[in-house]
């Protein structure tokens, strides 16, 4: 209830941001109405900026305002608000062009002033932000290049909007609003600065070491770093850290990892990481000892914010990451509860922690149910997908009464969902963690 | 559910937004 109330009234404070410098431009003096459509579409240009503008702030990783919601959904918000804002922005001429058609003349390049010139670079990169972050996979671009133009188009769409507001003078000419319409957009980049000044300094004095390296089956890695010189952090058995590896946090190179190890022993935790891609196929070769960056803990995704009273969880792949924090910490707890795993692999060698699974069921009330794609010729289990009818086979009768986790590909979630939505599972007490922001 | 909910409080400050706007230009243009 208390992270309810926190998120409302964090959603409160995100519309006194966005509106305030609106209402600012209602102070006196201000110049007359030019018809309702013209100021309707100038202040939705204003609202689009700020809009532009809190979003630095959406994406400075605050832990305390990301708390109640999960920083997953706060970039899906961030990601849904951009968009909004070049909705806003592109209705802010149309609306204007509609009221007072005369003034497409002023588009020509020839006779274009400094101040079009401002708002159509501000459109084309806000246009082009937003692109690049939607279909990112699609043109092919990779990942950390991406994060870099992200932060480039986003300071060039925000500076740009700025610049346009300024030379076009309406609204802002007085002085002391001219002022406050420049310190309160300045005042946003510096959530840009703070996210990637500020913040990577204090995670560099924050060092971790790793100890130990594990080979496990499934090509995956399991890294062992402990705090070097100070205590490290406490975590919820679930949740994940950003990983700044052979880079300092400075680097736009860290990537989110979940966190493995059991919760009650923050003091030496472990990072389960599958060779995947051209970052994650190298993980085999860190060198005992290497100095690592972590940036957490980070998500919603844990049992510790759903006390029910009993789990089900559901992974695919190396989804199980999360899920053997959760195991290993109920194990550490002592924690009765009883708890359904779903692991869906492609096959029984490459199952990632087969035998610690076994092991933790004499511990706790643990059911594995392993689902293979490619079972071997005598396998007796579950075989294919996860279905409706395979989760019926194996749910307990109390299913309503338990709360579910599922993770692993964006597909494999999608249809999990909708498997226990025909279920009847209550949507609320389905929980996954959001990849899919870019 | 919690991409809907996401998505759900990015709409309502959208339209939070579009409706102050209005009043904005209402305020500007009485009448």
């Amino acid at each position: 209830m208390n992270l309810m109330l926190a998120g409302i009234a964090w959603i409160g404070v995100y519309l006194v941001l966005v509106l305030t410098p609106l209402l600012i431009l209602l102070v006196r003096p201000v110049p007359g109405g030019n018809g309702f459509w013209w100021d309707f579409s100038l202040a939705l240009g204003f609202a689009a900026t700020t809009m532009m503008g809190v979003t630095f702030a959406l994406t400075a990783r605050f832990r305390h305002a990301t708390e109640p919601f999960g920083i997953d959904i706060v970039y899906y918000i961030h990601r849904r608000i951009s968009i909004i804002a070049l909705l806003f922005t592109l209705l802010h001429p149309v609306l204007i062009f509609a009221a007072e058609p005369y003034m497409l003349a002023m588009l020509h390049p020839a006779a274009m002033p400094a101040h079009l010139w401002a708002a159509l670079g501000s459109l084309l990169s806000l246009a082009l932000l937003i692109a690049t972050s939607v279909w990112r996979s699609e043109l092919g671009i990779e990942y950390d290049r991406w994060r870099l133009w992200h932060i480039i188009l986003a300071v060039a769409a925000l500076s740009l909007a700025i610049v346009h507001i300024q030379l076009v003078g309406y609204y802002v000419d007085a002085p002391w609003k001219k002022v406050l319409w420049f310190v309160i957009p300045a005042s946003w980049i510096l959530f840009l600065a703070y996210r990637r000044l500020v913040k990577p300094l204090l995670i560099m004095r924050r060092p971790y070491r790793v100890t130990d390296l594990r080979e496990e089956r499934g090509n995956a890695w399991t890294l062992v770093v402990e705090p070097e010189g100070h205590s490290g952090f406490h975590f919820q058995p679930g949740q994940f850290a950003w990983v700044s590896l052979w880079h300092t946090p400075f680097a736009l190179r860290e990537h989110p990892f979940s966190l493995a190890s059991s919760a009650e022993h923050p003091e030496r935790l472990e990072l389960t990481i599958k060779e995947l891609g051209d970052y994650t196929s190298q993980i085999g070769q860190v060198k005992i000892g290497e100095a690592i960056y972590l940036e957490g803990p980070y998500g919603a995704f844990s049992i510790d914010r759903q006390p029910q009273a009993g789990y089900v969880l559901i992974a695919g792949g190396i989804g199980v990451a999360p899920f053997m924090s959760i195991l290993r910490t109920m194990a550490d707890r002592n924690d009765p509860r009883p708890v359904q795993l779903y692991y869906a692999a492609k096959t029984w060698e490459g199952l990632t922690f087969r035998e610690e699974l076994e092991t933790l069921a004499e511990r706790i009330d643990l059911e594995t149910i392993v689902i293979l794609e490619e079972p071997p010729s005598d396998w007796q289990g579950e075989t294919g997908w996860i279905t409706p009818e395979l989760l019926a086979r194996h749910l307990p009768q109390e299913r309503i009464k338990r709360c579910y986790f599922v993770d692993g590909p964006v597909p494999m979630m999608e249809a999990t969902q909708s498997a226990l939505h025909e279920l009847g599972i209550p949507a609320g007490d389905v929980h996954v963690e959001l990849y899919d922001w870019v | 559910m919690r991409r809907r909910l996401a998505r759900l409080l990015a709409d309502i400050s959208a339209l939070m937004i579009v409706i102050l706007s209005a009043v904005f230009a209402w305020l500007q243009n009485p009448g």
